[in-house]
């Protein structure tokens, strides 16, 4: 493993001083700016889930455009309406979520006459235009609450006063819970509603909430005396129901007593937002989101739905799809940088303590536990770092081409996708050589697949295939099936899975006016074909040799008995099976520069031609070291914080 | 009180779509009856790999022009709808040198020039054109749908296999996958999923109001160029906003489908949903791809042990099999909207255009020339390509002045991009 920090120094010092010219364009060269992009639909979908705690695996999403292969590419998110009405619909979904998680469930009490009162009696008024029965309280009445189990909860109670014209200023209202804990509210004479909100640890069972009207009732007044004492006759106290949330999240801080507008209550909403936009919310923001909480209040049955309905706002907003520049390489923006990092390991945005190191400016340094390498090794131990592998398995090594709907029923298409997004994971994990994408004959698979290669593993699946012919990726089933038509493979294909995976040099397609060729001879037959014509054999003859070494392997990657494949490279190399490919794919730096040029695009979000020389400069960085260093020298690259492409 | 259809219409297969008597229920009932005349809409609908092993006549080319043309096997399936379908053949793409992927980018995208890497440089497709001019009161303003995903590859131009629909010159258009998400498109979140729908009347203009103000604050902190995206974003918002007052779908109930098995589930599900969207005037625009160009759509499921493009260049059996059955489905498209029956009495093809094409003519050449087209809906008297008739275009007559006589036909005015278009091809708006 390779000392980052060291590294990081240089580089910066490398740009300044010792990059040659071609490395360095000037500010006019093309494309020099990084751009805004939006986050990919499976971004989105993750983002959205990390953010509320919410599954939204039944929520649809358009289908991601593409940039060389991959999804997550700066040219390659579109903003269309169909993305925005989608994230719309998800972000209501995963706002609910949120709200319903931070308070928990809630029991809501309507006060009505079932509801004793404390020898007063309480007058019920059903105004015409309000269907709903408003409560006016001249003393006091008990709510029976029932918490599920042992917790903090939330009592809530909206309450108004209604005081007669002649008399000015407040009542106090009191909210009681199990006679012990207890908080006052003053409430104005226009009939204002407030809520009051008691933050209570209680036992499961049955608790009991007291209303009281506390007009001119003091704190240490006996209270059997007050409650035989006379009714408030002029002046009443509106409450309609009595809600129970809980037991709710720890990111529920509000004290023991709040009011409703207290800026406890609206903390976990302003956190949402902070980590969705990645900065901290501004004043005009939390303006807006304060009054989408009132208007959800107002509208819905609790404040739960004032929290939802602010937090799709916040989950819809454009500062949570649209990720902007990461600044410049001389004033680079560490939360942009920080984005950058969590959507190229995680596919989503940053978590707290990420964007807690950015914010305190110790991102950008080798600081031990914030600096930017000790954060990526701490972004790729994270369990969301497999949605890293399952994206370059799928888009870049092409497993995603496999439909279990369009394959026999006994092809075991999970099985096969799962070995090869564990072979890129453990390659992360486990900082692996480059070339062991291909010369490492150690997989493991589940007992399906093993059935179908037809050998035995170890308990937990590993297994080593060298004696059976297999080559690392080249012969995974999942490869050899996505690359097959039919029941039959094609080494053509096969052939250009190579080229374009491994070499990052996909074949011309063919030219117009191809010939057909014979389908009714045996396919290698056919190919020869290839070699005859010379319209074809400038590009197959450099092709087919690599797809017929492969012919061990049927259409669906089992071992079938086959002759040694005789065909030659224009330079007489003969590649008689899979593990000659294997040796000749690795026989010059070509993977290698594919496998740098392939994570980095990942990594950067554009395009990494594989002859660059940004790909010199991390193979030179990364030495003899894996794929994690390759993760490590992109993200050090001057180009990760906006320097240019 | 309105009358309504069976819950379970969007659950059946086409065919029983078809089958249903009391379609003209569906067609919103209130802007029927303050007069409203039905507007034109358009669905394009695509094939891949061309429609010819080798011999245009074999497969596809009737030998008779006319209403008397005799179907070659390719377009047998357009049995039972042929009294409303043109066949258009003589029609020629740009010769673009280049396989299925450039042939699909111009394939209903206008072709401005020749970029510096040699690859065309297109316009809009013809949805993006139409759309606006189409959307009128409905809420959407288009669609763009898909039954076959699209994959990574590395060639820069290797993605246009995947696209139809061009947002502009350098954007295709996302497509929509999943039919379930269609759906809450069209008609909204099922009950019970979401917000109380009495708070979400009561919240949701703040709501966009709020995220439309943030987006202006982003923009503050954005330059100049970064801003399209933002553009867009706040286009975007705004049909959310548009939406909040169009007509609700009240009066046209239908129950969300489920996760298609199989592809062919998945086809017959996109094209109820197409029928729906529009019976229901939800939207007036769609492109559509059952498959992706260059498809390498396996055919078991047609009983052959190939997959598509390879059939395309060495099987002519399987090659013209999977033609037909994308024919086919178009058919069963055609003959739903002409089974859907408006309340002045017509029925909903008769103000639909419903096109269906492919990026190349001949499979084995990727041939540029005798591309397949048909055109079916919206019959006028004095069309170029009679309805029901094989019309034979002079030789190398550019696909693209179809596209744009059907723009000018639903527009009143054509591109100019396309180049001089035919004469009407169907009965102009």
């Amino acid at each position: 493993m390779i000392r980052w920090p060291l590294v990081l120094a240089g580089a910066a010092a490398c740009h300044v001083a010792d990059t040659p010219p071609v490395d360095t364009p000037t500010s006019d060269a093309a494309d020099p700016a990084p751009h805004v992009r939006a986050l990919a639909p499976r971004e989105l979908r993750y983002a959205l889930e990390d953010l509320s705690g919410v599954a939204l695996g039944a929520l649809a999403f358009p289908e991601a455009t593409r940039a060389g292969g991959f999804d997550n590419q700066d040219a390659a998110t579109p903003v269309s309406d169909a993305l925005v009405d989608d994230l719309d619909r998800a972000a209501e979904t995963a706002a609910l979520g949120w709200a319903d998680a931070l308070l928990g469930p809630v029991e809501v009490v309507q006060v009505d006459e079932r509801v004793a009162p404390h020898g007063c009696a309480i007058e019920d008024v059903a105004r015409p235009d309000d269907p709903a029965w408003l409560l006016w309280l001249r003393r006091g009445v008990d709510v029976a609450v029932h918490a599920p189990t042992d917790g903090t909860y939330v009592v809530e109670v909206p309450l108004a006063a209604r005081i007669s014209q002649q008399q000015a200023g407040f009542l106090t209202a009191s909210v009681t819970v199990d006679g012990d804990v207890s908080g006052r509210v003053g409430l104005d004479a226009l009939g204002t509603t407030v809520s009051l909100l008691l933050t209570v640890p209680l036992t499961a069972g049955r608790h009991i909430v007291t209303l009281l009207n506390a007009n001119g009732l003091s704190p240490d007044a006996d209270m059997d005396q007050f409650l035989r004492g006379p009714c408030q006759e002029a002046a009443a106290i509106r409450v309609d129901a009595v809600s129970l949330y809980g037991p709710v999240s720890p990111a529920w801080s509000c004290p023991t007593e709040a009011r409703g507008d207290a800026p406890c209550v609206r903390a976990p909403l302003e956190a949402l937002a902070h980590r969705a936009w990645r900065r901290p919310v501004d004043d005009d923001a939390r303006e807006r989101l304060t009054s989408l909480l009132s208007a959800g209040w107002l509208a819905g049955p609790s404040f739960a739905t004032g929290l939802a309905v602010a937090g799709q706002a916040v989950l819809l907003s454009p500062e949570l799809l649209l990720v902007p520049p990461s600044g410049t390489d001389d004033a680079p923006d560490a939360s942009a940088v920080a984005t950058r990092m969590a959507l190229a390991t995680w596919s989503s945005v940053p978590d707290d303590a990420l964007l807690a190191c950015a914010e305190r400016g110790a991102l950008l340094t080798d600081d031990p536990t914030c600096g930017l390498h000790a954060q990526l090794d701490r972004l790729l131990a994270d369990p969301r770092a497999t949605r890293m592998a399952e994206g370059l398995a799928h888009q870049w090594l092409g497993v995603e081409r496999l439909d279990a709907s369009t394959l026999p029923g006994e092809v075991p298409v999970a099985a096969m996708i799962e070995e090869t997004v564990g072979a890129v994971q453990r390659a992360l994990d486990d900082d692996r050589p480059l070339r062991d994408l291909v010369a490492d004959t150690a997989t493991v698979v589940r007992p399906e697949l093993a059935d179908w290669y037809a050998i035995r593993t170890a308990a937990d699946g590993g297994v080593d295939l060298g004696a059976t012919g297999r080559a690392g990726v080249l012969t995974h089933a999942s490869v050899l099936t996505a690359t097959s038509s039919g029941s039959r493979a094609s080494a053509v294909r096969r052939a250009a899975w190579v080229r374009e995976a491994l070499r990052c040099d996909p074949p011309e397609p063919p030219p117009p006016g191809v010939p057909a060729l014979d389908a009714t001879v045996d396919p290698r037959e056919a190919l020869a074909a290839h070699t005859a014509n010379p319209a074809c054999s400038g590009c197959h003859a450099t092709l087919d040799p690599l797809g017929l070494a492969l012919d061990g392997f049927d259409a669906y990657g089992r071992s079938v008995a086959h002759p040694p494949s005789t065909a030659a490279l224009p330079d007489g190399t003969v590649l008689p099976d899979a593990a000659s490919l294997a040796a000749w794919v690795l026989s010059d730096d070509r993977m290698a520069r594919c496998l740098v040029s392939r994570i980095g695009a990942w990594t950067l979000g554009t395009p990494v031609d594989p002859d660059a020389p940004a790909v010199t400069r991390w193979l030179t960085a990364v030495g003899d070291g894996g794929w994690r260093d390759v993760v490590h020298a992109v993200v050090d690259d001057p180009m990760f914080r906006g320097g240019p492409r | 009180m309105s009358a309504r259809i069976s819950r379970r219409t969007i659950l059946r297969g086409l065919g029983a779509a078809i089958a249903l008597p009391a379609l003209e229920a569906t067609w919103p009932t209130a802007r029927a009856a303050a007069g409203e005349a039905a507007p034109a809409r358009l669905v394009g609908m695509f094939f891949p790999n061309g429609n010819t092993t080798g011999d245009p006549s074999a497969t596809w080319v009737p030998t008779a022009t006319g209403a008397g043309w005799v179907a070659p096997p390719g377009l047998a399936g357009l049995a039972p709808v042929r009294s409303h379908v043109r066949v258009l053949t003589g029609l020629d793409n740009a010769d673009l040198t280049g396989d299925h992927a450039v042939r699909m980018r111009s394939a209903w995208s206008p072709v401005l020039g020749l970029g510096d890497d040699g690859l065309p440089v297109c316009g809009p497709s013809l949805d993006t054109l139409v759309a606006p001019a189409l959307a009128g009161s409905a809420p959407l303003d288009r669609l763009v749908l898909a039954s076959e995903g699209a994959v990574g590859c590395q060639r820069p131009d290797c993605f246009w296999n995947f696209h139809l629909s061009w947002s502009t010159g350098v954007d295709p258009t996302p497509r929509q996958l999943e039919p379930a998400g269609v759906f809450e498109r069209l008609f909204g979140m099922p009950d019970g999923q979401g917000l109380p729908s009495v708070v979400r009347r009561a919240t949701r203009a703040s709501v966009l109001d709020s995220v439309t103000a943030d987006a202006h604050a982003l923009s503050a902190r954005l330059g100049a160029e970064d801003r399209a995206r933002l553009d867009d974003y706040l286009t975007a918002i705004r049909g959310l906003e548009r939406r909040l007052t169009a007509a609700p779908a009240d009066d046209c109930p239908a129950e969300a489908p489920g996760v298609p098995a199989d592809p062919q589930a998945h086809v017959a599900a996109m094209l109820d949903l197409i029928v729906l969207a529009l019976r229901c005037d939800r939207v007036r625009t769609v492109s559509y791809m059952p498959a992706v160009a260059q498809s390498y759509r396996r055919l078991d499921f047609l009983g052959y042990d190939t997959d598509h493009h390879l059939a395309s260049h060495q099987q002519p059996e399987p090659h013209t099999a999977a033609t037909a059955w994308y024919v086919g489905r178009y058919a069963a498209l055609v003959g739903a909207l002409d089974a859907a029956v408006l309340p002045d009495g017509s029925s909903l093809l008769d103000h639909t255009v419903v096109t269906l094409h492919s990026e190349i003519g001949d499979g084995p050449t990727h041939g540029h020339t005798e591309l397949p087209v048909l055109v079916a809906g919206r019959p006028g008297t004095d069309d170029l390509a009679p309805v029901g008739a094989h019309t034979r275009l002079p030789a190398g007559t550019p696909v693209h002045a179809a596209w744009a006589g059907l723009q000018r036909d639903l527009t009143g005015a054509a591109s100019p991009d396309w180049g001089a278009p035919l004469g009407s091809i169907v009965r102009p708006a």
